[in-house]
């Protein structure tokens, strides 16, 4: 049995061995892809954020072999040729990125909240975020962050 | 360092000594099972996979998220059958409509990262006790579908988690879908937990109610190593449906903690607070499903 999936565009092909670690470990130690981060490995803290086909999760509670013939996107994947994508931009700015440990995830989430809810309250916010955590900066800056990500989007979204 | 998993990087990266097994439709997977007891199995993969990275070897692991249709939710009269591989998420965003009390208490379930791999039939086997939509699935009076050789059995959901970690699946058993009535009236979950998201819940109690009957259905999670249905506090409020005042309320509350005689005493909390919990969450969860009542 092959494994395929592609991370970011890009085609890989995993041998059987490595279809039982999870995604997360066959992203960062077999393919060297390290924008999943390894923080707590159970599911907890987000830092290991991806999509699969579109929907957000966790890798670390991801067999590699469940991701066959799926499309794989981390926050490496994100930004364009020579600008980084809105969300990124709006982490950078709002100084919502300390040690960036939990960035990439942060990111991936917020990217999938705002697809759900342009206009996020606070509120939706602190819930559509509920699966990551941030160690560093107290949250003030990201909810700053995702809320000029959204203003950023919306305003995209209507040029 | 993790047992399995540790080593160098790159494509010589130490692999993993387990065998996948990856059935695409639900008679391999009944194939598998019956081929394979000892295979663990693995769908959303919430529950499962935390043991592997602690370093538990089972001797094959047997994955169904492949099995074509088990994410499948339709509808039989007045009961959605949701296919075991049915996640929170899909609950949350497709069946608020017809199962309001299932939704709810999904939406209290971890985060959307979780909520979008993890599935119902999984958490009841699993046979955590603090399961959310245990509760709802009480309350629903819900049932679970299971497939083996012997062939096809249903079991009521609190009748099949039996205590903490453990389940009524007999060897080679397969859970292929969960049927839960379409609700008849005004539902709610209230829960108690240490946080806002991503906790288990000390106590969460689901109300439904049925106005054409003038009854109430309620289950109890949390706050014992099995759900628990109130049957006292369910005949209170059929007996008091017309004038049901504070009194009946608060009277509503005792009976569903009094109806937890056995509760968990752990790190979250001792066994008389989840009692205390029961009520407080019970009297709540009545309020609010009889605001709802038209």
């Amino acid at each position: 049995m092959s494994v395929t999936f592609s991370v970011d565009g890009e085609a890989y092909e995993i041998a059987d061995e490595h279809a039982t670690l999870s995604l997360l470990r066959v992203l960062r130690d077999v393919l060297q892809i390290t924008a999943a981060k390894n923080a707590c490995e159970q599911g907890e803290c987000g830092s290991c954020t991806v999509a699969i086909d579109g929907e957000l999760a966790c890798a670390c509670l991801v067999l590699a072999g469940q991701a066959d013939g799926a499309s794989v996107e981390t926050a490496a994947g994100l930004a364009g040729a020579g600008s980084l994508h809105p969300v990124q931009e709006a982490f950078v700015q709002a100084g919502a990125v300390q040690c960036g440990f939990c960035t990439p995830g942060f990111v991936m989430a917020t990217r999938d909240l705002l697809a759900r809810n342009a206009d996020p309250s606070d509120d939706d916010i602190r819930e559509g975020l509920a699966g990551n955590l941030c160690r560093c900066t107290g949250y003030h800056k990201i909810l700053d962050a995702v809320r000029a990500a959204a203003v950023a989007l919306r305003e995209d979204a209507e040029t | 360092m993790r047992a399995l998993w540790s080593g160098a990087t790159g494509a010589d990266s130490q692999g993993s000594r387990l065998t996948l097994l990856r059935p695409r439709t639900l008679d391999e997977a009944l194939a598998a099972r019956a081929d394979r007891p000892d295979a663990l199995v693995v769908a959303g993969g919430t529950g499962v996979l935390p043991w592997l990275t602690e370093g538990l070897e089972p001797p094959a692991l047997l994955d169904l998220s492949a099995v074509a249709g088990l994410r499948d939710v339709t509808r039989d009269g007045d009961v959605v059958v949701l296919g075991a591989g049915v996640t929170y998420t899909q609950v949350i965003e497709d069946l608020d409509g017809v199962l309001p009390g299932l939704a709810a208490a999904a939406r209290t379930i971890a985060g959307r990262q979780v909520r979008n791999r993890a599935t119902l039939a999984g958490a009841l086997v699993l046979a955590d006790p603090s399961g959310d939509t245990l509760a709802a699935l009480v309350a629903a009076r819900a049932e679970v579908e299971l497939a083996g050789a012997a062939g096809a059995r249903r079991v009521a959901v609190e009748d099949f988690v039996i205590a903490a970690g453990r389940c009524a699946l007999g060897p080679g058993e397969l859970v292929v879908a969960l049927r839960v009535p379409v609700a008849d009236g005004p539902t709610a979950y209230a829960k108690a937990g240490a946080r806002n998201a991503m906790a288990r819940a000390v106590c969460g109690v689901a109300v439904a109610l049925h106005p054409a009957r003038r009854t109430l259905t309620a289950g109890v999670v949390g706050a014992a190593a099995h759900p628990v249905v109130p049957h006292a506090a369910e005949e209170l409020v059929a007996r008091r449906w017309g004038a049901l005042d504070d009194g009946a309320v608060t009277a509503f509350g005792a009976l569903v903690a009094e109806a937890v005689d056995d509760p968990i005493a752990d790190v979250r909390g001792s066994g008389a607070y989840r009692r205390h919990l029961a009520g407080v969450l019970a009297a709540r969860a009545l309020r609010r499903a009889w605001e709802d009542l038209p």
